[in-house]
């Protein structure tokens, strides 16, 4: 009777410590943008983005504030936030989907996954379902999430004014690069 | 003879126009050392005005390039892979903090701070991030540097 209630408050530690390793988190990663067009390459980085990651179900979601993005040039940025994504109106961004093959993914073992991520992108207050393909790396109990894929900026209605036409490409290529830690759940 | 002056006018114009638009569309951001804070706050009070009432605090801080300067303890300073670093401001046991990722141009100033210390920052303020994620909320600085006052102690 006693070794099975030993044998039952183990099974229990080992649960609630796995539970307390599936989600992964971080407010450093890294989202930038290129755009490149006729009269010149357009690149932006955002260094404080938020992700959250849940190993167990593959709920995957991130967070960024659109003033966040540095730009080599300051017209440029100040382009980007009172005419395109009027940060002010839209201060945020974020994703909310998951990783589709997450079965695939073993987080236990380090290696490099191909993953598979579906969900709900909005920017500038439009909000459009996006697939995109990208790798978790795990590697000495962080994981690294990195992907590339483009949008069209008029899915989320960002006009460009006929003046800067040229300047900018009408499709945004967005790389993602997110170390993400361990959440300790207290 | 006339003619002359109007199109040696229109011509000079032309260049001065010209050299406006060219500068005025390569014009890099002004050095973070430079400039001049529209809000000095303690970074503690001024997470607390986010939390207490986001939608008041965020038409407070309103606008393009607002700098803002915030005092505050050292939580923890953190170096990217890319090189650049961010220092945590706010109460050590909480989970929320005002994130100020420095000015590159200026990271070598921070080996003068250390967790634990007391600091003032100025920077520009991009935004406050309520805790949507489960991980805390957090004010968000970029382009941060030291504010000098606090250097010549």
């Amino acid at each position: 009777m006693k070794k099975k209630g030993i044998i039952v408050a183990l099974i229990c530690l080992v649960s609630i410590y796995s539970k307390a390793q599936a989600r992964f988190f971080t407010k450093n990663g890294e989202i930038s943008f290129y755009s490149k067009a006729p009269v010149e390459t357009i690149e932006a980085k955002n260094r404080s983005v938020s992700c959250v990651l849940d190993t167990q179900t593959g709920a995957l979601q991130f967070l960024v504030l659109m003033k966040g993005f540095e730009f080599r040039k300051a017209l440029m940025q100040e382009h980007f936030n009172e005419n395109y994504v009027e940060s002010d109106k839209f201060p945020k961004s974020d994703f909310r989907g998951e990783v589709v093959n997450n079965s695939e993914i073993d987080y236990t073992r380090p290696g490099s996954y191909p993953a598979k991520v579906k969900g709900k992108l909005t920017i500038h207050g439009e909000t459009k379902e996006v697939e995109a393909d990208g790798t978790i790396v795990v590697d000495g109990g962080k994981l690294k999430l990195g992907s590339v894929f483009t949008i069209l900026l008029s899915d989320y209605k960002i006009s460009i004014p006929a003046t800067v036409r040229d300047n900018i490409s009408k499709t945004v290529q967005i790389t993602i690069s997110c170390s993400l830690d361990s959440l300790k759940t207290s | 003879m006339k003619r002359k002056y109007i199109i040696g006018g229109l011509l000079l114009l032309l260049l001065l126009g010209g050299s406006w638009a060219y500068l005025e569309f390569n014009r890099q951001r002004t050095d973070s050392r430079r400039l001049i804070p529209k809000f000095t706050v303690e970074a503690t009070d001024l997470l607390q005005e986010f939390a207490s009432n986001e939608k008041r605090a965020g038409e407070k801080y309103a606008g393009l390039d607002v700098i803002i300067a915030v005092g505050g303890i050292v939580k923890d300073i953190i170096r990217h892979d890319s090189g650049s670093y961010t220092v945590l401001v706010g109460t050590p046991a909480d989970a929320s903090s005002v994130r100020c990722t420095m000015d590159t141009l200026y990271s070598s100033e921070l080996h003068q701070i250390n967790p634990g210390q007391r600091i003032r920052v100025k920077g520009n303020f991009n935004g406050y991030k309520a805790d949507e994620l489960g991980i805390g909320s957090d004010v968000e600085m970029n382009f941060c540097v030291l504010d000098s006052p606090l250097l010549k102690k």
